[in-house]
């Protein structure tokens, strides 16, 4: 009896293990074995696997829900699995990107890899002077905006890999095309992120198709400890500021949304958005007699558009100067950083630096806190 | 009818998503002292240019129809017929994606709201031109009329192309332009504008008996001793300044130029011009001011675009004018 009892343990003993390792034997698992973690983003996840790496785009427009798309990148030294025939592949490292928006640019500035950048839409959106400097020794050329893309050109630039970004659901006959001429593309939907840490921590994302995972991490987990040490110092403030934004076109004024990226920037600088109640992440209008109404109550006014100076300022509409931060000189603008061409770095360097963005408006809102006594992104309109 | 405007203008200063009381309205505009400071603003800077910017759009575009539609003897004629506000757009579209796209980093007094407003200006004065030059070589009327069309269409397309290249937020600024815009007119610019209206007006009325000539026939009034030439460009040019200045501060603005004048002609029975431009300046502020009301969405927090709202609004009026009338040809 005891006989037969051991005989079946160790029977389906055997039998479990030689299931288990089976599992481990065939090519391409269905479980990943591990996940690079993501901390903040919502827009992206990585799922490493024994030979591969799978990056799922998740509802890469505005006011998409339920859509993903998925990237397998497989190193060039290791054979395309079975299991991946027929999907998104894209070799990694990539050594020829096409980036149709600057904001990508970021990204590959801080992994080092400007020099694998050969299209961009618009020269003179671009502020990184490495990448001037390749525009002007015709390394890197123009392609043109997402509606109006010079499709040949692109072509023949052999890009190993398109990033291109979607405002809309329309962008998807922008994507069958390139995939029909065979062009890899890649939605990238860090600008729909509501945090500006969400945003940085897309450099996982780019990261991976450099095979620079380990660098990625790195940079991410250095600027999120300094944002949380900068944040921290003005966590208990007593009184907090409180700013407007933005720029009205004729008499409708766009206001950032209260779950915006730009609002959250506020608040974790200590500051309170005039707008903090409006729960949407996207734009909306308010007409221009209810944002001076409100805006009475402003300490502060920031974002301001393209001036770059007090007249500017007033020469849009000649009634902001009853606003109090008009009067009190309390407006500052990201636009510091300007290129010769009218390129932004706060949209560039910015996206991979959020810590400074962040240093840069505690030193408005509250300069007892701030460390640093200049300003990086930010200027004060004179 | 003045009774109308009068009321409506009230409303006008009345309704905005602040609530302020119609005997503080009267207060801020005629005793400062008894209110609060904010009140006195609100009412004075945007209230105020608001429905006066409201007054002489309705009037300017209302005439300026009424002329068109006289001088070419055809209903479906607008203000912008000319090609005054394609014109002005163009004008706009070169400063805002043009030069907006090349000196994006130095020039920002590129969106200053006076750079616009000259911008739209001269892009509606080039085209007068070119249309005052036609018509000093060409007899025909209906031939001016098309090549008005026809100078449109070229400035449209040209416009498009420029929007092709363009970024999103040049667009955004180009197209919300396009929407037209009562509010964003200051008393400063009011200071430019009120005269451009009343000079345009002035001309009209004195040009009231060579319209009356005109829609009895070019030839009849060439035979009554009438210099037709001398009389188009006096036409022209008023309608120009009516069209074009409130196009170049307000930017286009739609339907009121088409359907007010067939409602005056309607209303007051009568063909003559004396009666009918004082018609269309009251009628054509009441109903601007009126677009200008529903626009702010009572009740509610956000506004619409003018623009769309005098499409709406106008638009059955002229379906029904049209049903009702049979032949619209009959202008009398």
């Amino acid at each position: 009896m005891v006989r037969k009892l051991l005989f079946l343990a160790v029977s389906v003993t055997l039998l479990l293990y030689g299931c288990k390792s089976k599992k481990h034997r065939s090519s391409g698992s269905e479980h990943p074995s591990v996940s690079t973690s993501v901390k903040y983003a919502r827009g992206f996840t990585i799922d490493d696997f024994k030979t591969y790496q799978k990056l799922t785009v998740l509802n890469p427009w505005q006011k998409s829900s339920g859509i993903s798309y998925s990237y397998y990148l497989v190193p060039r030294s290791q054979l395309v699995p079975d299991s991946l025939k027929g999907k998104n592949i894209i070799r990694t490292p990539i050594r020829r990107v096409v980036c149709l928006s600057t904001t990508q640019l970021g990204f590959l500035e801080a992994l080092n890899e400007t020099s694998t950048l050969v299209g961009i839409p618009d020269i003179n959106l671009v502020s990184d002077s490495l990448l001037i400097q390749r525009y002007h020794e015709n390394k890197l050329s123009v392609v043109g905006y997402a509606q109006g893309l010079n499709y040949e050109l692109l072509l023949s630039l052999k890009p190993d890999l398109v990033l291109t970004y979607g405002v809309n659901g329309e962008v998807s006959a922008q994507l069958n095309k390139l995939h029909d001429l065979g062009v890899p593309v890649m939605l990238v939907g860090e600008y729909l992120e509501s945090t500006a840490l969400a945003k940085c921590e897309w450099i996982k994302f780019i990261g991976a198709l450099y095979g620079k995972k380990k660098e990625a991490k790195n940079w991410f987990d250095r600027i999120d400890a300094n944002y949380q040490r900068i944040k921290d110092r003005v966590a208990t403030v007593s009184y907090r500021p409180k700013v407007l934004t933005g720029l009205p076109w004729k008499d409708s004024w766009w206001m950032a949304g209260g779950k915006s990226n730009l609002a959250n920037l506020i608040k974790d600088a200590g500051g309170e958005y005039l707008w903090h109640e409006n729960t949407s992440r996207d734009a909306f209008v308010v007409s221009i007699e209810d944002v001076f109404i409100k805006a009475n109550s402003a300490d502060f006014w920031i974002n301001s558009g393209t001036a770059g100076s007090m007249k500017d300022l007033i020469s849009v509409d000649s009634r902001f100067s009853a606003l109090p931060p008009v009067k009190k000189h309390a407006v500052y603008n990201n636009n510091a950083r300007m290129s010769a061409g009218g390129g932004n770095d706060y949209w560039e360097e910015g996206v991979v630096r959020p810590d400074l963005i962040l240093e840069d408006l505690v030193r408005i809102f509250h300069p007892d806190k701030a460390t640093d006594t200049k300003l990086y992104f930010y200027q004060q309109l004179n | 009818m003045v009774v109308l405007v009068v009321v409506f203008f009230l409303l006008d200063l009345f309704i905005g998503s602040y609530h302020i009381s119609l005997s503080n309205i009267l207060k801020a505009l005629f005793a400062p002292g008894q209110v609060d400071s904010q009140l006195v603003t609100i009412v004075r800077q945007f209230r105020l240019p608001k429905a006066l910017t409201a007054l002489l759009a309705g009037a300017a575009l209302s005439v300026a129809g009424l002329q068109m539609q006289t001088v070419f003897r055809n209903p479906l004629a607008g203000p912008y017929v000319l090609g005054i506000s394609s014109g002005a757009s163009l004008g706009v579209a070169l400063l805002v994606l043009g030069a907006g796209n090349l000196f994006a980093a130095g020039a920002f007094s590129v969106l200053g709201a006076w750079s616009v407003a000259g911008a739209a200006w001269i892009g509606a004065a080039v085209i007068l031109l070119l249309i005052l030059a036609v018509s000093a070589r060409v007899k025909d009327i209906m031939t001016i009329l098309i090549l008005g069309i026809l100078f449109s269409s070229a400035t449209s397309a040209i416009v498009n192309i420029m929007q092709y290249f363009s970024n999103e937020s040049m667009l955004k600024s180009f197209v919300v332009w396009t929407m037209g815009s009562l509010g964003s007119v200051t008393n400063a610019q009011l200071h430019v504008l009120l005269p451009g209206v009343l000079l345009g007006l002035f001309l009209a009325i004195i040009s009231a008996k060579l319209l009356d000539a005109f829609l009895l026939g070019e030839d009849y009034a060439r035979s009554m001793g009438m210099n037709v030439q001398l009389a188009r460009i006096l036409i022209f040019i008023s309608t120009c300044i009516l069209a074009g200045s409130i196009t170049a501060f307000c930017g286009p603005i739609g339907f009121i130029g088409i359907a007010v004048p067939h409602i005056v002609r309607m209303a007051l029975k009568t063909a003559r011009h004396q009666r009918l431009i004082p018609g269309s300046i009251l009628l054509g502020s009441a109903t601007m001011l009126f677009s200008d009301i529903v626009s702010q969405l009572p009740g509610s927090e956000s506004t619409l675009p003018i623009n769309s709202v005098t499409a709406l609004l106008g638009i059955p009026v002229v379906i029904w004018i049209i049903l009702r009338n049979k032949t619209v040809g009959a202008l009398s």
